[in-house]
Formats: C-alpha cells, structure tokens, sequence
C-alpha cells in the first residue's frame, strides 16, 4: 500500500539502515494512484496522521487522499461492510464505521458524509429513526436506501 | 434495476472530478416496459447506449425512483438514468434530494465496474456540498404525467377502488370504454392538472384565460385580478389553492411576488403549489 512505512526497529549498522530508508522511500512513498481531478483533494503531504482504533477507522496515508471523514453505517462484521470500508479507506481521509441498525442522527457529528448501508437488496431492511431535521451530507445505498427516502417523502424513494 | 446506467447525463460534473468518469458503452435491447410506459408521441429506438455500473449479473435487485416530477423543485437533480425492466426510460438510478443522495445499485465496490467505483466516489464527494440542504419540498402528491400514465391503463386494472384517488367516477364511467381518450383528455389541458383527491383539470384557470397553473405568469396575473372585482374572489381562491399564503390585501399579494419572484418554483410533487426557496439556495455558490 503506498505510503505505508516498512521500516521498523533499528539495525545494528545506522548508515546501511539509512540506505534502507531512502531506498524505501524512493520505491514506496512516491508511487503515486491514478490521480484524481479538480479540487476537494487534500494537499499531498509527507506527514502521516496518528492511527485511532484499528477495528473503526481506516486511516492511512494521508497522501492523496481526499478531505472528507466519512462515517459508513453499515452491518458490522459483515464481508459487504469489510469490502466498502476497504474501498472508502483507499480514497478518504478518514472512514468510520457505526451499526445501521443503531444508527442515531448525532453518530453524523463530526463527519462530512454518512454512508446508509444495509445489504443493497433487502426489502425487509431495518430503516433507520431518521427525522426530517436531518442535515448531513448522505448516501443511501440501493433497496434500503430507497425505502429510508419513502420513509422521508424524498424524490429519492422507491415509488 | 439491474447494472447499468444509460449513458445521458455524463456531462454532469459528477462524471468529471475528482475522477474522469470513462465508461465503457454498450447497446442493449430497449426493454419492453419503456415502450409500455413511453408518454411521448416519438418512438424510442430498438437499442439503448448504457454502461455497466456494476457486475452482479442480475436484471433486478437494485432500485430506481420515478422520474415524474423528480426535477421539479430546485433541490433535487438526476445523476444516472436507471437501465431497469419494472418502470419508465428516465428512472432515477442515482439522484439527488437536498442532502441525501440515493445510489440505487447494490453491489459493493469489488463487483462495481471501475467507472462505478469512480461515480460513487464522485457522488460521495458531490453529496457534501449539499451537507445542511435539507430538501425544500417533500413528496405529498404525483405528478400530472402520472394522470397520463394511469389513464392509459384504466380498462387493464380491473380493481376500479384502484382509482378511487386517481380519477373522479364521472370520469371513470365516461371514458371505460376508451382509455385513450381519457389520456387526451388529460393532454389536451395538461398545463392545467392539479389534484383535489383525483387528477382535475383547473376550469377557474381555463376560464380565467390563463393557461398553465405553474408559471410565475401564472401567479403574477392572479395577484393582479385581484383588484378587479369581476374575478378578485375566483383569483384568490386559486391564490389559495396554489400557494401556502394567506396574505389579505393585494398589495402584500405583490410585495410577496416581488421580493421572491427569482426564487418562487412550482412543484407538482410538492402539493401543486408555489414555493419559495430560501435566499442564497439557488446562487451558484450555495452550496
């Protein structure tokens, strides 16, 4: 993964371990992903964020990815909710996780966008308590989300 | 809905930044629901230019929103057309309505194309310029071109309670035997539907000489017969039915229409009345 440091612990021999570090960053750090376009994109920086608990949030490299701390509500321990959370990590800043089925709308403080997402298919799907207060940015994903935007007499519904 | 998208609409900036959108196109049959539900008098063509959002394989299991009336207050937009079997061509499989944003496909992002996984990216980045947007207005009623799409069917539905909140009996028994003639009813004054607990056609209006009931024009002449004795009563009835003010004099009638003229809309979906949308909504810069 670009800009994960491989380099732990010390070596008996500093220069040989400073060879090693540049050699590293020249083969690593300044491998560059298709890159996006426009604005909304973080500043590339060498500096790398302090890590938060690994099982809800899925921070890495700072470089190249894009400003927004994103909450995904999903269906925890769930292979869908592994593969989205992998996906956004790779693009966003920051990616959160919370349980769909519990999702409160004050869970969406501090974050630019909320992501709604049950299994994309279910019309049994739980739906949320969300009131029509609700404000923040959000993506409702597939059948579920549909009937959440029913529920909120939004355009975005399913009929 | 299936996987796809139809490839109108790639001009939006959400096809365009952070990522380049570049979709590889294909031509698929024109499913026969489209020609069932086509309104138009044009004849749609026999294949349709999509793209595969996602690879799931599967003709249904995501979900597209009417498109009726889905454009017709400033706060929610269409992002991807829906290639789907069950509704009209021009279903919603991505669209916006204030703050939320719905994406009707289901996969995760390892069965998504990779231009899918690069719209879905976009929409996520777009959606936050709307963050604190709630919508304007909410569905409360259908569109008039639901009045069109039913009509065509009131001698394939054999359950007549169906249309108990569609079409009034009168016009029920009238035109049983002919349902297209009850859509050319329909047709023929479709600028003046509105809905009192079926379809009806605005007769005050017609014979006011006005001749939509959602312009702005519309609203300027009803305000300006006010002061006029003959039709003052009629004209604020229709005030009435087609706004959510109540204001007692003329003159407040038209300082109203003043201050707010740039920014008044009409929503068919919102109740078939005038709304306004609050100051800086519909700037460029807001959101």
């Amino acid at each position: 993964m670009p800009g994960k440091h491989p380099l732990k612990g010390k070596s008996a021999c500093t220069v040989l371990t400073l060879c090693c570090v540049l050699v590293m960053i020249f083969a690593f750090g300044c491998k560059k992903k298709e890159q996006p376009q426009g604005s909304g994109q973080r500043p590339s920086t060498e500096t790398t964020k302090p890590a938060p608990a690994p099982e809800q949030v899925y921070q890495v490299d700072t470089a190249e990815k894009i400003n927004l701390r994103i909450l995904y509500a999903g269906v925890p321990d769930t292979e869908r909710a592994k593969d989205f959370t992998e996906f956004l990590a790779k693009h966003f800043l920051e990616v959160k996780t919370a349980d769909y089925k519990a999702f409160k709308e004050d869970q969406a403080g501090g974050f630019d966008v909320v992501i709604l997402d049950y299994d994309g298919v279910g019309f049994s799907a739980p739906r949320p308590n969300i009131s029509r207060q609700y404000s923040r940015a959000t993506v409702t994903m597939g059948v579920p989300g549909a009937f959440i935007c029913s529920s909120l007499a939004l355009k975005t519904g399913y009929l | 809905m299936g996987d796809a998208a139809h490839a109108e609409l790639l001009d939006h900036e959400i096809y365009q930044k952070p990522f380049k959108v570049q979709p590889d196109f294909e031509f698929w049959d024109t499913p026969d629901n489209y020609r069932e539900r086509h309104l138009g008098d044009d004849k749609l063509p026999d294949k349709m230019k999509v793209w595969r959002v996602q690879n799931r394989g599967k003709t249904s299991g995501s979900v597209v929103a009417r498109s009726y009336g889905f454009t017709d207050s400033p706060d929610a937009e269409v992002l991807a057309l829906g290639f789907n079997h069950g509704k009209e061509y021009g279903a919603v499989g991505v669209g916006r309505h204030g703050n939320f944003l719905q994406w009707g496909y289901s996969a995760a992002p390892s069965k998504m194309t990779d231009a899918g996984k690069k719209l879905f990216i976009n929409c996520v980045c777009y959606i936050k310029r709307f963050d604190g947007k709630a919508p304007l207005v909410r569905t409360t009623s259908s569109h008039r071109l639901d009045a069109l799409r039913l009509a065509a069917l009131i001698n394939r539905i054999k359950n007549k309670d169906f249309f108990s909140a569609t079409f009034s009996s009168d016009l029920m028994e009238k035109y049983a035997a002919d349902p297209n003639a009850l859509v050319q009813y329909y047709r023929s004054d479709f600028e003046l539907i509105y809905r009192d607990q079926v379809y009806c056609i605005d007769s005050e209006l017609k014979a006011l000489g006005i001749n939509s009931n959602r312009t702005v024009d519309a609203l300027q002449r009803l305000i300006g017969l006010l002061q006029d004795q003959t039709h003052a009563d009629t004209a604020r009835g229709l005030l009435t039915r087609y706004t959510n003010e109540s204001f007692a004099s003329a003159e407040q009638w038209r300082q109203w229409l003043t201050a707010n003229r740039d920014r008044i809309f009409f929503s068919d979906v919102g109740g078939y009345k005038f709304f306004v949308a609050p100051k800086g909504y519909l700037s460029p810069d807001s959101p």
